[in-house]
């Protein structure tokens, strides 16, 4: 029996023991509420959590170069009250979405730059950057949602079907199964690695670690400003408030998939598996009827978990490479 | 109270998805926010009377103030089969979206506060711009009697851009205020955020800028006790027996901690309104009436509810306390609170 396929190997591996919390939940809320275990839940909870999905699975790539972004929020308010707006001026829907991911686009140009050109932290540029976008979303609109002009099919990005599957389903599936394969196939998902396990290794060994780092800022805006514009087709208009927390949301279901803040590691897998946790979590208090202040609650504690998790991870491999025969310092 | 909360919606829920598999009617209940102690009383209202009068139950999922998280709400609420759903949206648009998926499932919905443009179901409607053109008045009348050589400048905390806010509750109250003195300016409106901190921290500065502010009101009642707060950190926020000597706050909700400034004669909160048992009523009525078919679901009917208007001048302590009995099951003694 070679390693990989040692019983022990598995449960090693965090992505299998997040796994089988996945199960464990959702075999827990299918025998405690009646109505938990359908697929219309399903299909509910994949079709509200897509932009979330989404974002997140391209989020990791980021997040493994050592580098985050907290503007994420402000990027899908300002994009789904841009793209509302230009729809409700008579652009074409298509149109609409173009220009709007375009202007989605300023947001990861301007955080590559900040992190890149001159060296401030993430936080602080995408920190900026989220207080920027989100008083422009507000500004655009004058601080009321854009709902009124809007053309009949204004929705249907979100309402409607492919091969029986809704729409946004369809669109994050394909867009983790992208950043999946990048991550996992492509050079930028081993430069990302590189990146993150060490910045001056990676620039030594020729890696263009400013246009690595800026591309991914970029691409995450794009799915950010996707997830906008998913989220104002969703609910019918484009609204500055929505999503307070989405950022949040991104980053916990980061680092709960294994990636840590300092970057180095980490699989889209993971995310996509701890981002269902989360939002599996989230569906079955909801019908268990548990007060969203305790939700707030676990999802904090979930956090802080991940983080604990992460460590003894990095730890034991540490002690593994520590330990092994030929290990010299 | 949020204790008391958490067990009563824990246990409402747990009980309501037991009740699923029998006939016993269930709805659900989307309030704007329970971080709110008027949005807390109202889903005890709503569960109280659904069990009391139709031996329902009740499933609340809270709305977080948000679209996305309301309209996943109600997504939710038609994945688990209720026989209705009672939504106080914050966005219109997401309104008329929540209906259209519930009636697409054959689930009555009422709306309450934000209605739908769509206006296909029927609304629960507080009647608050009556009350906040009412205490637009009074407040403007008992300024002008104790200060007539100073002119009113009025400043507005709101919840930034709520366009039903403006239309229910601070452009009536302008109106009001100006009914009594035309010539009255708003020299400041800014985002309380709906919240006590931030609307003192914002009204310290509001005051600084402009000190001749008098007349303040708030869309809710805890961005009025910020005001307050912020008020009496300068050295002002008081009134010489229920005479105005600073400054005037009106406020929105009308819950326990308003009523103890409210009525306290010394303190310059002295105005709001609210009700929250017949909205929480009128809410459970309605949906039980169209899960019986006594009502079509997707025709648009406004149903009136009262939103008292309670100021310090012209409403009796026990009538307080009685309000807030019947909206709030307030259980304590408001006279005594104010002697202590």
């Amino acid at each position: 029996m070679g390693p990989k396929s040692n019983p022990m190997s598995l449960v090693k591996n965090q992505n299998f023991v997040l796994l089988l919390i996945f199960v464990a939940l959702n075999v827990y809320f299918a025998t405690t509420t009646q109505s938990y275990f359908q697929l219309g839940n399903y299909f509910n909870m994949l079709t509200q959590n897509a932009a979330l999905l989404l974002t997140a699975a391209a989020a990791t790539l980021l997040m493994k170069t050592g580098n985050f972004d907290l503007s994420t929020t402000a990027n899908l308010a300002f994009s789904g009250v841009l793209y509302a707006l230009l729809a409700s001026w008579g652009l074409p829907l298509t149109l609409a979405a173009v220009i709007t991911l375009c202007a989605g686009i300023c947001f990861g140009a301007i955080n590559g730059l900040l992190v890149t050109r001159y060296d401030i932290s993430p936080f602080i540029a995408t920190l900026g950057m989220m207080c920027i976008g989100g008083g422009a979303a507000l500004l655009i609109c004058g601080g009321q949602s854009v709902r009124t002009g809007l053309p009949d099919n204004f929705s249907s990005l979100m309402q409607t079907d492919i091969f029986g599957l809704p729409t946004p389903i369809v669109i994050s599936f394909v867009g983790i199964t992208v950043f999946w394969v990048a991550a996992n196939y492509s050079l930028i998902g081993k430069y990302a690695m590189a990146i993150g396990s060490n910045k001056n290794a990676a620039a030594l060994a020729g890696i263009n670690v400013d246009r690595v780092v800026m591309g991914l800022f970029v691409l995450v805006a794009i799915m950010a400003s996707l997830a906008g514009i998913m989220t104002a087709s969703r609910i019918g208009s484009g609204d500055p408030r929505v999503a307070e927390f989405f950022f949040m949301d991104v980053i916990v279901a980061i680092m709960l998939g294994g990636t840590p803040l300092t970057g180095g590691r980490g699989t889209v897998i993971g995310t996509v598996i701890a981002a269902m946790i989360v939002i599996v979590i989230g569906n079955g208090l909801n019908m268990l009827g548990i007060l969203v202040f305790w939700q707030t609650v676990i999802k904090g504690v979930i956090l802080i978990m991940a983080v604990t998790i992460n460590e003894k991870f990095t730890f034991s491999r540490l002690s593994e490479k520590m330990s092994a025969p030929g290990f010299s310092q | 109270m949020k204790k008391l909360l958490t067990t009563a919606v824990v246990a409402a829920g747990l009980t309501a998805t037991a009740a699923m598999a029998d006939d016993v009617l269930v709805l659900g209940k989307i309030p704007y926010t329970l971080e709110h102690s008027y949005h807390q009383s109202i889903v005890e209202m709503f569960a109280d009377h659904a069990d009391k009068y139709y031996g329902a139950k009740t499933i609340v999922v809270d709305g977080q103030a948000n679209s996305d998280t309301t309209l996943s709400a109600v997504e939710n609420l038609i994945a688990q089969g209720v026989d209705g759903i009672a939504l106080h949206s914050p966005d219109i648009g997401m309104t008329a979206a929540a209906v259209a998926k519930a009636h697409a499932a054959g689930i009555p919905i009422t709306t309450t506060l934000i209605y739908p443009e769509t206006k296909n179901a029927p609304h629960i409607a507080p009647q608050e711009a009556l009350s906040s053109h009412r205490e637009g008045v009074v407040a403007a009348e008992k300024w002008i009697a104790a200060n007539p050589d100073k002119p009113i400048e009025i400043a507005i905390l709101d919840f930034g851009g709520f366009e039903q806010v403006v239309h229910l509750r601070t452009g009536p109250f302008v109106a009001g205020v100006k009914s009594i003195a035309p010539d009255a300016k708003v020299v400041a409106q800014q985002n309380g955020f709906g919240n006590t901190v931030k609307s003192m921290e914002i009204m310290l500065d509001i005051l600084q800028a402009n000190p001749g502010v008098n007349i303040i009101f708030g869309g809710n009642d805890d961005m009025a006790l910020g005001a307050l707060a912020a008020a009496e950190q300068l050295g002002r926020g008081k009134m010489d027996n229920g005479v105005p000597l600073t400054e005037i706050i009106a406020g929105v909700d009308g819950g326990e901690n308003a009523m103890i400034k409210i009525f306290d004669p010394n303190s310059s909160f002295k105005l709001t309104q609210g009700q929250v048992r017949d909205n929480a009523r009128a809410e459970v009525d309605t949906l039980v009436a169209m899960a019986r078919g006594e009502l079509a679901i997707d025709a648009w009917m406004e149903i009136p509810t009262l939103s008292q208007e309670i100021d310090y001048w012209n409403t009796t302590l026990a009538g307080a306390q009685r309000f807030l009995q019947e909206n709030f099951k307030f259980e304590g003694n408001l006279a005594e609170l104010l002697a202590n």
